[in-house]
Order: structure tokens, then sequence, then C-alpha cells
């Protein structure tokens, strides 16, 4: 016994010294849980082998509609916590989705009868941002086909009042309201793409059907497989129509709609436009008038919007369209037709619309013989949808030389690494033995699919010769394949191309003014503006520029204010306008404080510009907003800025921002702006990638420097960098300045080895200094990176291919010598400055107090959003509105805890040099080659020189004064 | 003097008439004159020897920021060089192209196609016309230059060319010399058709017997008054040379490889806010440029003038 004892002593002695010895060697690794947890664990539980396969794939194999309608029990819910949500109000049960923490949710039912069904949700989308909540749709666990993997449940949208007009006679769009009611829905894809419901294939047998939870919140009412209705030809319809007797309306009895005054609309960005065509209803009379709807924004698959209208003679109509439709890319564009909601038949799911200017069209067929619509006495909807379906052929075939063109460029970077000798044959044909085979197989397809357009369009869009381009290029290089090589670069700018025109075919605006429902024997009136018209109104607003002031925001109630403060924005003028509504309704009622907006061109308030000459010249404004961080730091050492320290409840104020973003503002004791927006570094990265590659979520900058640069540069993939030397100096500890501001500290040993992990960046590992990392990030090129917040907005609303695929995380930090990672991150952004000319310092400090505030922050966030769109994030430097914009609960966490590690530049006399000779320091080094010690030490020189040189002005300056 | 003044003062009451007739036509000459050139000049004078933030009063030191540009100014330096460099290129050669082709061109036919030709880049505005070239030098595998190099392996990866330090005085040079050319063009081709021909015919009898003779003794000569104005007028220009290289490489530009004086004039006024010293430079380019010309008058002038 004691001798067993012994052994397994010896044993456990054996395995503890073991693992102390290896985890002695391992890799620091991040002690804390989170990080870990954010890496996503590969979804087991799912079947994604038909990653590849496309519904037009999917729903051509044999099988017959079925005939029965099947309800799925809505209280048997199984959700991924294991509670069921089912709550009841009224009576009626609904699977209550508003719990952050549900990722998925399962039904099963039973299915009688084999054949396709359409999917049929009755659904609440819940008040949250302006995008539309997204489900991934899985049955019996398997992805059927890829467009379920983003089903969208959209919003309704109504104008929230009539347009107002401003003070100048010109329209206010009007805010947007969303409709919160039910929709019952048949399952299409997202974009588009298929002018039907998605049909799916069910056996006889019991089911599950699975929504995974992408993005946003919504109420189930209730889940029906319906038989697919099939639509009836116009012959048919005609034919019915013949049998029921049904006559012509009178030529008394047309109906017209005007375009803008649509009852709903499924997405936010749908809204009234202004048109100063002369022909245009309502005519401008040189005045803004919202007089048409859609436009650019109404180009995106699936985008409807419904219009009531009232019929008092049952008849029939045809219908005429007054459209535009001359936009960019010279593409034909679809529109889906429905009335009630039904398509009345197969012609008008997809018609066609030539790319064409202002005129007024007849919907009719081939032999321009009209469409005839029934419409019986009372009321009706129309709606009007965005399709992509003709294009989607050429669409997936595009898609499918993209992608082979990207797994070439991947093996071709294997052999001859990201930068090729031009001269050295690789003999890549036979290395790569497919690559001459794809190369064709591309260049097959990109003509056939020209052919294909032409064949639809009627003619080459002109932009296409950057397509045929690629085919000629590619035929060149099978020709004299030791040619590839050195057209690298130039097949990773073809995979550019071809997704931009990818994307192109999902793009098919149309602006429309009016709406006829008229009697088929009366003409169809197409009225054109003649070219004297044109002129005239030409003339009359080159006129009346002269006497408008179109920089003033002003709105139309004539506030009576004894006291009114000016305020300058450097922004576009519908992020003043929108300000100005919220300041009329939440400031001006309550304060009785007026505030008078101008407009100033984005880059008009930087250091030397109109706002220095309105300084000097005593015109300067009270407030102005939209400056760069560095401006009021800049403006305060030189007297022109107030010190906001001084002002009451300024602490309250200061602690709505994280302390590293107000860091720009401070100088000397004073504090001379505050942020309004803020833009940090944040690490985006591949799910999928970087699992094939078998990567780790890169804790630190050694696991990027060992363990992913190697490993992404052997794949023939790249690493992307945007931030600068800040990142690197904060996380070493460092700083920019000594601590009196008066020295630059950038030659201590933390400074230096920071500029040398910097530069080794793109020295050693040759990470590419300009590139385009949103285009490359969706290819897979750059499978990992560190960019801004405004890469993820664009990645999020632009890349929907890759949703889900990719997530974002701290960035990764250094390891301190107590074990610690730091992951500071630095922060760049808009503020806003109060001058000290000011009269009314306490008012304008009001309007400040109240602009920064949560809750005002929260609703202008929300206010941009509705009119311009979700391009239009704003990411509020106010950490509790930061963290209320509409982020996923991981992201919300991700965000908000990087946002409190973040650092501003410090404001010093003279701080402009930094930058600049931090610049120089890397063009000395990366491109010519200089030690990264000598190279540094003289950028600390340059800037030492200049700091004492600039500081004496200074001191100048106050014995002056 | 003695003659002038006893001109002036035997003047009858018809010749004060008429002067004061002509000094009101010349009015409003001399005082726009006096409020947009006169006044700036000095008061930029005056700003060269203060400390002035444009926001707040100048404050007088003196010749404090003359002693700092001489002394201790390394960028001035660097920015001058560039200047002279640029000048010395786009402004010589310039010179000496434009003048070639315009005795090139002389005498061709469709003459007005080609001087339009050489001239329109002169009149275009030097940052629409870097954007154009930028398409030649774009520092990433698309721009020509570098695609044609790649293609046909030159070289291995795209150069940089506006932002190597050393590339980009190459490619201003190309650049504003292009566009430098149309300066003194237009007056050489006037000057070639005023040319006499007796001159010729006589030059001819004398024993001219090839046209680079009949450059060089005789069409030279006649041509000085407009040599003098293509000099002045491009060397002029060459100083002033600012938005083709920030255009092309930004301002200052890497290790300010592209920095001019008007560049290192606008950095210190625009972004260190500091108008007093940007006033000093303007002084010195302002003294650099006259003496320049002065000396093109040395060179160029006839003894009659």
């Amino acid at each position: 016994m004691n001798k067993y004892k012994k052994i397994l002593f010896h044993i456990i002695g054996l395995v503890v010294s073991a693992s102390v010895l290896f985890s002695a060697f391992s890799f620091p690794t991040y002690a804390g849980d989170k990080l870990i947890e954010q890496y996503p664990p590969i979804e087991s539980d799912i079947d994604y082998s038909n990653n590849n396969v496309y519904y037009s794939d999917y729903c051509a194999k044999e099988g017959s509609d079925a005939t029965e309608k099947v309800i799925v029990p809505i209280n048997n819910a199984v959700s991924s916590d294991g509670n069921s949500h089912i709550k009841n109000s009224d009576g009626i049960e609904y699977f209550d989705w508003t719990d952050e923490s549900i990722e998925w949710v399962e039904w099963s039912f039973e299915v009688n009868e084999d054949g396709y069904y359409n999917i049929t949700v009755d659904y609440m989308a819940l008040p949250g941002s302006v995008a539309s909540p997204t489900r991934a749709l899985t049955i019996d666990g398997k992805e059927l086909f890829r467009e379920l993997r983003d089903i969208q449940f959209p919003r309704l949208w109504t104008d929230k009042n009539e347009p107002t007009v401003d003070a100048l006679g010109d329209a206010i769009s009007p805010q947007q309201l969303e409709v919160e009611k039910r929709q019952l829905r048949r399952i299409t894809d997202s974009m588009g793409r298929y002018t039907e419901p998605l049909k799916i294939w069910f056996a006889a047998g019991t089911h599950t059907i699975r929504f995974t939870m992408q993005r946003e919140h919504l109420n189930i009412y209730s889940i029906t497989l319906l038989p697919p209705v099939e639509s009836l030809s116009y012959k048919e319809v005609l034919e019915k129509y013949k049998a029921n007797g049904y006559k012509e309306a009178t030529s008394s009895g047309a109906i017209t709609i005007e375009a803008e005054n649509a009852l709903e609309k499924s997405d936010v960005v749908l809204q009234r436009q202004y048109n100063s065509n002369p022909c245009a209803v309502p005519t401008s009379e040189g005045n803004r008038i919202l007089n048409t709807i859609g436009g650019a924004n109404w180009n995106k698959g699936n985008q409807t919007i419904t219009w009531k209208f009232n019929v008092s003679e049952s008849a029939l109509y045809k219908l005429e369209l007054r459209l535009y439709t001359k936009y960019s890319d010279e593409l034909n564009i679809y529109r889906q037709i429905a009335i009630d909601g039904t398509v009345p038949f197969k012609e008008f799911e997809n018609y066609c619309f030539k790319y064409d200017g202002w005129r007024t069209e007849c919907l009719q067929d081939e032999n321009n013989e009209p469409y005839l619509i029934y419409l019986s006495e009372g009321e009706h909807t129309l709606s009007i949808s965005v399709m992509t379906a003709d294009y989607l052929d050429i669409l997936c075939k595009l898609e499918e030389s993209l992608e082979l063109l990207s797994s070439d460029i991947q093996q071709i970077i294997k052999v001859t690494s990201v930068s090729p000798d031009s001269n050295f044959d690789y003999q890549l044909n036979k290395k790569i033995p497919n690559l001459l085979g794809d190369f064709e197989a591309i260049a097959k397809n990109i003509s056939s699919q020209m052919t294909e357009l032409e064949n639809i369009i009627g003619e080459m869009p002109s932009g296409a010769n950057s397509l045929l381009e690629i085919q000629y290029r590619l035929e060149m290089m099978i020709e004299d394949p030791y040619i590839i090589a050195r057209n690298l670069t130039y097949l990773q700018d073809s995979e550019t191309t071809l997704s931009t025109w990818i994307s192109a075919f999902n793009n098919l605006p149309m602006e429309l003014d009016y709406i006829h429902f008229n009697a088929p024997q009366n003409e169809t009136e197409n009225p054109q503006a003649t070219f004297f018209q044109h002129i005239w109104s030409l003339c009359r607003n080159f006129i009346q520029s002269f006497s408008k002031d179109y920089d003033v925001v002003s709105s139309s109630a004539s506030q009576e204010t004894q006291n009114t403060i000016k305020v300058w924005i450097s922004r576009g003028k519908e992020w003043g306008t929108l300000l100005k509504q919220l300041s009329d309704e939440e400031f001006t009622a309550k304060t009785g404080i007026g505030v008078d907006y101008s407009i100033l061109p984005a880059g008009q308030l930087g250091t030397g510009g109109v706002m220095m000459l309105a300084v000097a010249s005593g015109t300067a404004p009270d407030i102005a907003l939209g400056l760069d961080s560095a401006v009021p730091g800049e403006y305060g050492m030189r007297d022109v800025a107030l010190d906001l320290s001084q002002m009451e409840e300024y602490d309250e104020v200061k602690s709505r921002f994280t302390n590293g973003t107000m860091i720009p503002y401070y100088f000397n004791g004073g504090t001379y702006g505050l942020p309004e927006t803020i833009d940090f570094g944040l690490l985006f990265y591949r799910k999928d990638i970087l699992v094939d590659l078998d990567l780790e979520y890169p804790n630190t900058w050694n696991d990027i420097f060992n363990l992913v640069l190697p490993t992404i540069k052997r794949n023939g993939m790249d690493f992307w960098f945007e931030g600068g030397i800040n990142i690197f100096l904060f996380q070493n500890g460092g700083s920019f300045y000594t601590e009196d501001g008066k020295q630059s500290d950038l030659g201590t040993e933390k400074a230096q080895a920071a500029f040398k992990m910097y530069s080794d960046l793109y020295k050693v590992y040759d990470v590419p200094y300009e590139s385009n990392f949103y285009t490359r990030f969706r290819s897979g090129q750059m499978p990992i990176g560190i960019s801004t917040l405004s890469t993820y907005i664009r990645i999020k609303e632009a890349a929907p291919e890759i949703d889900g695929k990719w997530d974002i995380a701290l960035l990764p930090g250094i390891v301190q010598e107590d074990g610690t990672v730091r992951r500071d991150d630095f922060v760049t952004g808009t503020s806003l400055m109060i001058f000290k000319s000011t009269k009314m310092a306490n008012e304008a400090w009001r309007f400040a107090d109240w602009y920064t505030s949560s809750a005002i922050q929260k609703s202008y966030a929300d206010m941009l959003q509705a009119s311009i769109g979700s391009s239009a994030q704003w990411f509020s430097a106010n950490r509790e509105a930061f963290s209320l914009l509409s982020w996923t609960e991981k992201e919300r966490k991700i965000v908000t805890e990087q946002l409190e590690l973040v650092q501003g530049m410090p404001t010093v006399v003279g701080g402009y040099i930094t930058a600049r000779n931090l610049e120089n320091a890397r063009v000395r080094t990366v491109i010519q080659g200089m030690n990264y010690r000598e190279s540094i030490e003289k950028a600390v020189e340059d800037i030492d020189l200049e700091l004492e040189l600039k500081r004496e002005e200074f001191e100048q300056r106050l014995k002056y004064d | 003097m003695m003659m002038k003044t006893n001109k002036l003062y035997h003047r009858s009451g018809n010749q004060i008439k008429e002067s004061a007739l002509a000094s009101l036509f010349f009015a409003p000459f001399a005082i726009l004159f006096c409020i947009f050139v006169i006044w700036p000049v000095i008061s930029a004078i005056y700003y060269s020897f203060t400390t002035f933030s444009v926001v707040q009063d100048p404050i007088w030191v003196g010749i404090k920021n003359y002693r700092y540009l001489i002394t201790q100014d390394n960028v001035f330096l660097k920015a001058l060089t560039n200047t002279l460099c640029f000048a010395f290129f786009s402004g010589i050669l310039g010179f000496i192209m434009s003048f070639m082709v315009a005795w090139a061109i002389d005498g061709v036919k469709g003459k007005m196609f080609f001087a339009l030709a050489f001239y329109a880049p002169s009149i275009t505005s030097g940052i629409a016309m870097s954007v154009v070239w930028l398409y030649f030098f774009s520092p990433d595998s698309y721009g020509f230059i570098n695609n044609f190099l790649l293609q046909n392996g030159f070289i291995d990866s795209p150069l940089l060319w506006t932002k190597d330090p050393q590339l980009i005085m190459i490619i201003v040079v190309i650049v504003s010399t292009w566009m430098g050319m149309g300066n003194g063009f237009l007056a050489f081709l006037s000057g070639f058709q005023n040319l006499q021909s007796e001159i010729m015919e006589a030059a001819r009898i004398d024993g001219v017997h090839n046209r680079f003779q009949e450059l060089i003794y005789v069409i030279l000569p006649q041509m000085k008054p407009m040599l003098l104005f293509g000099a002045v007028n491009t060397v002029s220009t060459s100083f002033g040379i600012y938005d083709v290289p920030m255009t092309l490489a930004g301002s200052p530009g890497p290790e300010n490889a592209s920095l001019t004086l008007v560049g290192h004039m606008n950095d210190y006024a625009f972004n260190r806010l500091d108008y007093g010293y940007a006033s000093t430079v303007a002084v010195v380019l302002f003294l650099l440029t006259f003496l320049v010309g002065r000396l093109m008058f040395r060179i160029l002038s006839t003894k009659e003038e």
C-alpha cells in the first residue's frame, strides 16, 4: 500500500512539475475570462454543408407545391436559454424576443403532406434602432440554402406630420415615426433577388424550425406554412375580367396619387424628396418643396412604399407612373407592384423600367397594350417594391468568379509571396495546375455575363469596360503564364472591380412623382419641360441665390426670444436642420433661449479657416460645433475659447465623457471644449477564416507578431493597421510630452520601443500602409485588422454577405511587468467650443450642457439615422448615449470597455509639430531604411526645437499682456 | 531736375485741367493698386517684425523673426533649396524648352492649334493639372508609369512616387516644367512673328547658311525683349510654386520633400497661426524674386534700355 502511495506521489509530482514547466514556457495568455469568451464557439449543432447552395438551385429540385396549410403551434417554443418566453396579452399568445440573451428559438411541428411551402410569420418589430430585425433560419438543424442566413422582418415607417416650412420658405423633411403593428409576411430573401416568397420543401413527418438571432428584436405571433400561390399570367387575368364583365373606367374617373404622400414605408430612408424639374407636381416656385419620393435611397431589394387611395367607380384602370431612373450604372430598374398586398398578375412581379429621365410611363406589355387592373369601389393600397431578380443570374455567376479569383490569388501568393520578383519565372501554371483553367473559366464567364447583360439592357453599360478589361488581361495571362506573377496586384484590383460591380446590381434607385390610375381610353400625358422652362428655372434660382442665405437654418416657428445665441456648424445641412428641430422643441421651448444656426462647409472651421478671420474681425458666433478635436485647445491657448471649467455644473457635464476623451480639451488648467463625437480603434476579425487558419484570438501584440502575422502572410493574406504610434505608445506606458508639456517625451525607452513595434509592422512584416480594408476584409484577404468605428458601420451596413462571419474585439495589448495587459487606444473626433467674445456665455453654456446630455445625444443620433440612413451613425462622445446605440449585446460590452481605455492627444503649445515629425520618422525608417532609434531621436530633436520656440512666443505674449 | 520743376511751375491752367482729368482716369487704378498691392506689402513688412496670431494683437519683436530665419530655421533652408531647385528646372528648363517649341512651331501649318495645345496647361489651375498627373504617378500599381514598369518587369513593387522624399522632387519638376512651359511661350511666338525679314535677308547675304546660325546670330538678338519678359515671368511664377507640389505630395510632404517657400509661409500662417513669421518668409520671398528678376534684366536687357 505504501509502495503504491509512493508511486502515486511521484506521478503527481511529475505531472505538477511538468505542468509548471510548460506553463512557464508557454505563451503569456490573458488571465481574464471575458476575452476568451469573446471568441465564438464554432457552431457545431448546425449543418452548414449547404454553404454554397443558392435558393435558385434549391427550388429547382422536383416536387409539387403543398395544398394545405400547416400551423406551427407557437406556444411550444424552445429557446436557447431554456425558457419558453411565451407571453399572453388579451388572449393572444406570442413569443416575446426582447431578452438579449436569447440566441435562438426553435419550434417543432407535424407536416402531413409532402410539398413546397411558404413560411409565413406574423410578427411585430420592437422599437430599437432603424435597422430591420433579422434572423437566420435553419430547418431540422440544417441551413438549406444561403439566403436563409439573413431573413429580414421589416419595420414600418410613416411621416410624423405634414412637411413644415422654415423661415426661408423651404420645406423641412418630416420626422419618421415607426408604426408599431403586427405584420403578416411570407418570408422572402433580403435582397429582392426572387420575385416570389421562398418555397421550402417539407416531407410528411415531424420537423423543427429554428430562428437564430442576427439583429434587433421582434415578437412572433404565429408561424404558418402556406401553400405557395402561383400568380396568374395577365392573359388569364384578362379572361377573368371578361368573364366577370368588368367594364373600363370612364374617362373622367382617373385617380391621382401624389407619390410623396405615402402611407407606409418599409425603410426609414424612404422619404419625401425635392425635385426642381419644371414639370414636377406640385411645381417648385424656387423654394424647396417635397414633391417626390424615393430617389437614390430607394435602391435596395425589398424596400417597399405603400400608398392608400380611394376608388369611386369599380372598373378597369391602366397604371401610369411619373418617374425618374437616370442614375449611374445605366442599368434597368425593376419593381414589383402589388394591389392590396397581392401582385395582380405575373407581369407585375418584376416589371422593368428603362434607364431614363423624367417621364410618365404607362405600364404596358411589349405590344404597347396597357396592363389593365380591376379596382372595386372603396379603399385600396398600392405597394411598389424594389426587385433585383433579373440580375440574379449574372450576379451569382460573377460572385462565383470572384470567389474563384480570390482563391487563385491566395494560391499564387503561396508560391510567389506578396511581392513577387517580376523577372523570375515561377512556373505558376505547373505549380498550380488548375490556375489556367480557372482563369479561362473566369474570362469566359465574364464575357458571357456581359453578353447576357447586353441582352437585358439592350446595350452595354459604359462601366462594363472595366470587366471586359479583366477578361482581356486574363486571356493575355493564359497565353503567357510567365506574366501572371507580375500581374498579381492587378489581379487583386480585379477582385475589387468585380465586387463593386456585384454591388451595383443591388443598387436600383427610382424617384417617383405621382401615380395615375387612368381610364384606358385616355391618352397618357407625358409632359416634358421645354428648353426655355429649364433655362427659366435655372435663372430664377440664380437670381434667388443673391437674396437667399442658404447657409442659415431657421425654423418655421417665429419664436419671440430676447436672447438668441449664434451657432456655427461645420457639417451637412441635414445635420443643422435636425438639430434646429430638436433645439426648438427641447431647448428653446424650455429655456426661452433662441438658437440660430449657420452651416459652414466641412473643414472651414480648422485652425486657419473662416473661424479665425471671424474672430479677428469681431464677427465670431457664440458656439461652434463640428470642430476637429485639436481646435478648441489651439484657440484656448490663444485666449479665444472660453474656459468651460469655470462654468456652473462643469463637473457634472465633464463626467458624461471618459477621462481619455477629454484630454485634448485641457490646456494649462482650463478646459476649452467638449467632445461631440468620437472614433477609436477596434480589432476586426473574420471568425470563419481564423478558424480555418487554426488561429486563436490575438490577445497581445506578441500574438500578432509571432502568430497571426506569420500565419496569415504564409497563407497569402494580410493584416491591416490604422492608428499610428499612439496605440503602442500608450500601451507601453509612454506619453507624447513630458509632465510640464514643454518637451517631447518620445525619446524614452518606452517610446522608442513603441516606435520600433510600429515601424516593424511596416518594415519587417510588410503590412500595407495604404489599402482598402473594407473590400479586403469582405473578400477575406485581410481577415484581421485594426480599424475604426466608421469601418464598423461600413462593414455592418454594406457587407451583408459576411454577416455573422465577423466580429469586433478589444485591441490587442501589451503585457505589463505585473502580468496585466494594457489595451489603451487612441481617440479622435469632433468637438464644440464657446467663444470668449460671446456676450451670452451662460446661455451658450446652457446650450452646450443641453446638447451634450445623454437624452439629447440619443435623440439626435436616432433622428440622424432616420432621415439620412444608417450610414449617418452618430458616435456620440457621451458615454451613456454611445452605449445606447444599436449594438448587439456582445458588441456593446466590447465598445464600452474599449471606450474607457481611449486617450486623446494632449494639447501643448506647438503640438501640431508632433504628428508631422512622427510621420517623417516613419518615412525615414520604413522607406529610407534609417535605424529606428536614430529616426525617433531626430524627431524628438525637431519637436523640442519647435516647442521651445512656440513657448517663447507665448511667454512673450504673457509678458505683453 | 531744375528743368522739371520749371516746367511744372510754368504750367498753364489748361495743362492743370488736363492733368486733373488724367488723374481722374488714373485714380481707380491707383487707389486699387494702393489698397490691394502697396498696403499689403507695407503691412506684411510691418508684421514681419512682430509676432502675430491674427486673433490677438501683434507684438513688436524687432528682427527676431529674421534672426531665426537666417540662423535656426532648417526647414526654411529645405524649402529654399526645394524652391530653387524647382525654379531652376521648371524656370530655366521650361524657358529654354518653350523657346525651342515656339521656334519649332513657328512656320508650321496649324500654328494656332499647337499654340493652344502648349498654352493650355498654363492657364489651367495647377491643382487640376496635378490631379491629371497623379494618374501617371499614382504610387500604387494603378499608376500609368508604375503599371508600365511593373508590366515590363523593371520593378517588383510600385514606386512610391508621391511618398518617397527622393522621388517627389523628380515628379514635381516634371509636372511644373510641363506647366511652366506656356509662360514665355506666347511671348516667344509673337516675337517670332515680328522678326524683320529684311534683317534675315541681309544676314543670308552676309553668309548665314543654316537655321542654327540664323537662330543665334539673327533671331536671338532681335528677341531680347521677349526673352526678358519670358524670363522674368518664369522666374516669378517658379518662386511662387505651391499648388503643384501640394497636390502631388501634400505640403510639407514626407520629410519636407515637397515644401516650397510659399508652402512654408502657408504652414506658418494657417497651421501654426504665426502670421508674423509667415510675413517674414513672404518678405524674403519678395526680395528673392525681386533680386533674381533684376539679375535677369542685367543679363538680358539691351544697352538702350
